[in-house]
């Protein structure tokens, strides 16, 4: 019955996979085993993995075979996926790619992942991150750092570096990241794949590692749009073990897909196209937006007044929330423990300095700074107040708009080492997406074209539980660029 | 560069924090802290006057439950990942010494 070999099947989209697995021309277990030699053959060079698990997942074709061929089939049967290594699995490492939880085997499953399996989703492993995804390079990773497939010198973007690289490398048919203030869009941009932020509370966090409890959020990271979608219908929707998750009635967002922009009120606003943006990168916005327009959509500047203090108000609320919720790796429960011979409090520090790698201690002192005995008005509560600024920006641009759109990211894919030295360069490189996790919006980017022979990402954020029109746009936009037909990595 | 915070106000924080840091790194992160508060002055300029803080982006309500006994992990997997156990206990450090 098999007719595709693996180069062919490593390439398919998931609703392509997911169409030839029902009609059994292919089985799970061929792609899955395709998958695996994929990886074998590529991720010493790409880096993708924090762990291959090759039994699972050939345990898991092998029993959506069987549910395929008793005709009990779901979109996501017996597709091979990665996971972010920040979201729980049982009995699978989870590490958050840090020497904290090197050793750390959850005991039960995340919500996302309990709803993949349900489906048959296939596991290929676990993706690497910058530590509790704290960065925007996968640099800060405590393994190894993770390479951008478009060019094996440059970063891959982060935090969710590990699975936009599978992804993009074609390691796995889809990913599911983690997106605090940037980490599953720029990834996704600087990689030349479809990343979506959903709106704060529609998919449950309950297993995600928590870095920011207020601005964390899972979303798909897939080849194309109509994938995004198909796997934004499989995690969304209400879960009582998280009580920041929305009760919705989840849509078909698959009906979001297909159809003209006619009607559609799309705003630029003008603060995102700022002082220090490649010129590379606003010019193929630049054309982006003039496309939208040909595709029927009415596309107007507008202004976000508050969105030069996005930056300063999301590395105080971020690392404030961090340095509370990493309290909990104290080398007692789980996690590294320190063997320094000292009393319970030294080596407590111990733990925490070498459990810990420099970036997350920066945030959890700068947090801790924001939080502490007189400084927290002047920083914490002067943030948050500003945050209801920003969330007011947004609300009012949404009066007018269905949609806005501007860059994902400032730049293209940097080189490994560029901006390793210096934390406000590095930090800089979300600024054009943590507003939407500040506001609690949802955001899409989509691959718009090349810069340099890199990958630029178009960002499209919508209103609260405005996915389907975000979707909608991502996927006509799409439709007339057809970037994935036309551009595509060197071979690995 | 100015700077904005002590090398004893990187000391006090760590302590609040628990992590040890040693005299040779306290120079370097007091002055990437130093440079990174700097960049927070920008919230000085906004009015705030009247202005409520957001905590979450979502409006939340209390979520509440039944109160009902629900099967709870059992003691074998809660200690699976503790470091030093003996029996069913976790092992540590003395705390009052």
């Amino acid at each position: 019955m098999n007719s595709l070999d693996s180069k062919e099947l490593i390439n398919l989209t998931l609703q392509k996979a997911g169409s030839l697995l029902k009609n059994r021309e292919i089985s799970s277990v061929e792609l899955t085993r395709a998958f695996l030699e994929r990886i074998h053959n590529v991720d010493d060079k790409i880096k993708a993995f924090v762990t291959v698990t090759d039994d699972v997942a050939i345990r898991q074709a092998n029993a959506a075979d069987a549910r395929i061929a008793s005709g009990d089939i779901k979109p996501l049967t017996g597709i091979p996926m990665q996971l972010k290594d920040n979201i729980i699995t049982s009995g699978i490492r989870t590490t958050c790619s840090s020497k904290m939880l090197s050793g750390f085997v959850p005991t039960y499953d995340s919500t996302v992942t309990k709803r993949l399996y349900g489906h048959g989703a296939i596991l290929l492993g676990k993706g690497n991150l910058d530590e509790f995804a704290m960065g925007s390079s996968t640099e800060h990773s405590a393994f190894f750092p993770t390479r951008n497939p478009w060019d094996i010198n440059r970063v891959p973007g982060g935090s969710s570096g590990g699975p936009t690289a599978a992804v993009a490398a074609n390691e796995c048919i889809f990913a599911l990241g983690s997106d605090t203030g940037g980490s599953i869009r720029q990834p996704a941009s600087f990689c030349g794949i479809v990343g979506l932020k959903p709106t704060y509370g529609l998919v449950s966090r309950y297993g995600l590692i928590a870095f920011a409890s207020s601005l964390d959020q899972i979303g798909p990271i897939t080849k194309d749009v109509t994938d995004n979608a198909i796997v934004l219908n499989t995690i969304a929707g209400h879960d009582p073990n998280d009580s920041t998750s929305i009760p919705y009635k989840v849509p078909d967002y698959t009906k979001a897909l297909g159809k003209d922009l006619y009607g559609v009120h799309i705003g630029v606003p003008k603060e995102y196209f700022i002082q220090g943006i490649d010129t590379g990168v606003a010019n193929v916005i630049h054309q982006s937006i003039a496309i939208l327009g040909s595709l029927g959509a009415t596309v107007e500047e507008t202004s976000l007044e508050h969105t030069d203090n996005a930056l300063a108000v999301y590395y105080i609320i971020a690392p404030s929330e961090a340095s509370a919720n990493l309290a909990r790796y104290d080398g007692v429960k789980y996690g590294f423990s320190s063997d320094h011979p000292g009393n319970m409090w030294e080596t407590l520090e111990h733990t925490r300095k070498d459990g810990f790698g420099d970036e997350v201690k920066r945030r959890i002192l700068l947090g801790t700074y924001a939080l502490s005995a007189g400084y927290y008005d002047a920083y914490y509560l002067k943030a948050q107040k500003v945050r209801t600024l920003i969330r007011r920006d947004f609300e009012k641009a949404f009066k007018r708009f269905d949609a806005l759109v501007m860059p994902t990211s400032p730049s293209v894919a940097f080189k490994l080492g560029e901006k390793m030295g210096n934390p406000i360069q590095m930090y800089l490189n979300d600024i054009l997406t943590l507003p939407a996790n500040i506001a609690g919006i949802p955001g899409i980017s989509v691959p718009a074209g090349l810069s340099d022979g890199l990958p630029v990402g178009l960002q499209i954020m919508g209103k609260p539980l405005g996915e389907e029109t975000v979707i909608r746009i991502a996927h006509a936009y799409e439709q007339a660029i057809k970037f994935r037909g036309n551009h595509q990595p060197s071979p690995i | 560069m100015s700077i904005r915070i002590t090398n004893e106000e990187i000391r006090h924080i760590a302590l609040l924090a628990r992590i040890g840091i040693t005299p040779a790194e306290i120079d370097l992160i007091r002055d990437q802290m130093s440079e990174i508060l700097k960049g927070f002055d920008i919230l000085n300029n906004v009015d705030v006057e009247g202005i409520r803080p957001t905590g979450h982006s979502v409006d939340l309500k209390t979520v509440t439950r039944e109160d009902k006994a629900r099967e709870s992990q059992s003691i074998e997997d809660t200690l699976l990942n503790a470091p030093h156990r003996q029996n069913e206990f976790v092992r540590v450090k003395p705390v009052l010494e």
